[in-house]
């Protein structure tokens, strides 16, 4: 009989922060110690209507709502903007209840507490922010190739190579960011977002259980690899193991070309989501510093 | 002693759209990053969304697009979101393209470079991140109030006797946060958001110029005192903060915990969207002692 892998109840009846509990003070102060040089390393999109998005969404769009200028002598000009955007476009994170089974949360909160109102339960605002060790895993440069091929599932091997071969260690509380280079076709403006995409394998599962990750990004859509494999149903598995049965968090649409340029592997990872009320996910520009 | 300068233009190159993130080097970083002693994060983000702090600006909405459940065994189920927000709207941070006379914005940057399309010049891509050591000044504290009145003028002689109060010094590229204790009215439910509100008056200009700041922030709604005390001229603190210096303004923050814990000085981190042409942003700023 196969044991459930599940992380609910490891932090209590109530919580709906999931692995973010295991951000400890010792755990901040030893990825802030990671720090060397001071480089930071932006691994935000853009946001706007040139930003990426799935094909199931909506572009986002920005607005200028107010230019006004006065041309006199010391006359006084000012501008004014609007954002309009879905809250998983560009680079964001996925709030805990964003995917579910069983008409159950993390931690076995109800779905029903995800209302039209908002999420009452697990909601992106019990968020607040993500700051640990981060390690990149860059699955082309493991295999030589400049991107792997669209239809590539990364799997646990092929993490495990990827951090052997930059000899970085996986450690609990870690956040994992996958490079597939998806990101440089959309980056080229070659991307088709209704299209196929590499990404995770479902069966990475497992290995996120057993490193006790608490984000899994990557530089693709979804994390995970889209169309989902044959044995997945249909169904997204890495999102239901980590946003349902581990509470950890996901982080989408990264841009991770300069930390791979510059074969950046290991750093303090800084993300601090908007806290949108009841909200199920949050636009984020996510900091890499060594 | 620092030079004084009333002007940055120039100061990082006549192309320069980044201001005092010049700053921000990576040695500068790196003494930064060492400040915290304890790993303790404070979150200085405002709610976002319909019960969130806004000014003279229309309500933030956040709509629930798609909510779906399969109620069978093993059903799988998901929800979907859309954000409808002002970029000066909550906790947010001022591009150097929000506020400029003359014509001009920070660097001499023309303001036609302001279009429909977003700007083109001095828009908020450009600031990638700001990581500094931070200050907080509570004002109200050494004035020895819960907070200020609405119509009272925070004057650089007050941001001296809080430092002085606190113990602590102001540093080149530090960030400044200060405490009116207007939000703990957004709190209660009593605050008027179109209404007066204490901050930053223009005899503070010289003092803010002195300290070479990366940016000023505050727990109220612009900074900078409302309405101003001179009439017809405009906003001084922003004109002077974005386009005389090229420095950053931070609007509606929580400073409540940090305040009420006692921390004066502090590792900031800061990381705006990357909002093409954008005129600001919403943030959430962190404060790690």
């Amino acid at each position: 009989m196969s044991k459930r892998r599940t992380n609910w109840g490891r932090w209590g009846e109530t919580d709906e922060r999931g692995m973010l509990n295991e951000l400890t003070q010792d755990r901040v102060m030893a990825a802030l110690g990671m720090v060397d040089a001071g480089k930071v390393y932006s691994l935000g999109a853009p946001v706007g209507p040139d930003g990426p998005v799935h094909a199931t969404r909506n572009t986002s769009w920005h607005i200028m709502n107010v230019i006004n200028n006065n041309p006199e002598p010391g006359g006084e000009g000012g501008a004014d903007d609007i954002l309009v955007t879905q809250c998983h476009a560009s680079t964001h994170i996925d709030a805990l209840c964003h995917a579910w089974k069983d008409s159950q949360l993390f931690n076995g909160h109800p779905a029903s507490e995800v209302t039209p109102d908002g999420a009452n339960k697990c909601g992106v605002q019990n968020v607040k922010w993500l700051i640990t060790r981060g390690v990149m895993l860059d699955i082309p440069g493991l295999k030589g190739v400049d991107r792997v091929d669209g239809r590539y599932a990364v799997t646990p091997k092929d993490m495990d190579d990827a951090a052997e071969r930059q000899k970085s260690e996986i450690r609990p509380g870690d956040a994992i960011l996958v490079r597939t280079g998806w990101y440089k076709t959309y980056a080229e403006g070659n991307v088709d977002f209704a299209g196929d995409y590499p990404g995770v394998s479902r069966t990475v599962c497992d290995w996120l259980y057993d490193h006790d990750v608490v984000a899994l990004g990557a530089d693709n859509v979804a994390v995970e690899i889209f169309p989902p494999e044959p044995e997945s149903n249909g169904g997204l598995p890495v999102h239901q193991t980590m946003l349902n049965d581990l509470g950890g968090y996901l982080i989408e649409f990264l841009n991770l070309e300069e930390l791979a340029k510059d074969r950046v592997y290991e750093f303090l990872f800084v993300a601090a989501p908007l806290r949108i009320s009841g909200g199920v996910g949050s636009p984020i520009n996510p900091l890499a510093i060594v | 002693m620092n030079e004084v300068r009333t002007s940055n233009w120039g100061r990082w190159g006549v192309e320069d759209e980044r201001g005092t993130l010049n700053m921000l080097t990576g040695e500068h970083v790196g003494q930064a990053i060492r400040i915290p002693s304890r790993g303790k994060v404070y979150s200085l983000g405002a709610p976002v969304g319909r019960e969130g702090p806004i000014g003279l600006r229309n309500d933030t909405h956040h709509y629930m697009s798609i909510i779906q459940n399969d109620p069978s065994p093993g059903g799988k189920g998901s929800a979907d979101d859309v954000l409808v927000t002002h970029c000066h709207a909550s906790t947010h941070i001022d591009g150097l393209c929000h506020i400029w006379y003359d014509s001009l914005l920070y660097n001499g940057h023309s303001a036609s470079a302001v279009t429909p399309d977003g700007a083109k010049r001095c828009g908020v891509q450009n600031v990638d991140w700001l990581i500094t050591r931070g200050v907080l000044l509570d004002v109200a504290a050494a004035k020895g109030v819960k907070r200020l009145d609405n119509d009272y003028a925070v004057t650089g002689d007050d941001l001296d006797a809080a430092a002085t109060a606190q113990g602590v010094d102001i540093r080149p590229g530090d960030v400044l946060l200060f405490r009116t204790g207007w939000y703990t009215r957004y709190l209660e439910g009593t605050a008027d958001l179109r209404g007066d509100y204490p901050g930053l008056c223009s005899s503070a200009e010289e003092w803010i110029t002195s300290r070479d700041l990366c940016a000023i922030g505050a727990d109220n709604v612009a900074v900078e005192i409302w309405p101003p005390q001179i009439p017809d001229k405009g906003l001084p603190i922003h004109r002077l903060m974005l386009r005389d210096l090229g420095g950053y303004l931070i609007e509606l923050m929580n400073l409540e915990d940090l305040a009420r814990d006692g921390h004066s000085e502090f590792l900031f981190i800061a990381a705006p969207l990357s909002i093409t042409g954008g005129v600001g942003s919403p943030i959430n700023p962190l404060a790690i002692v």
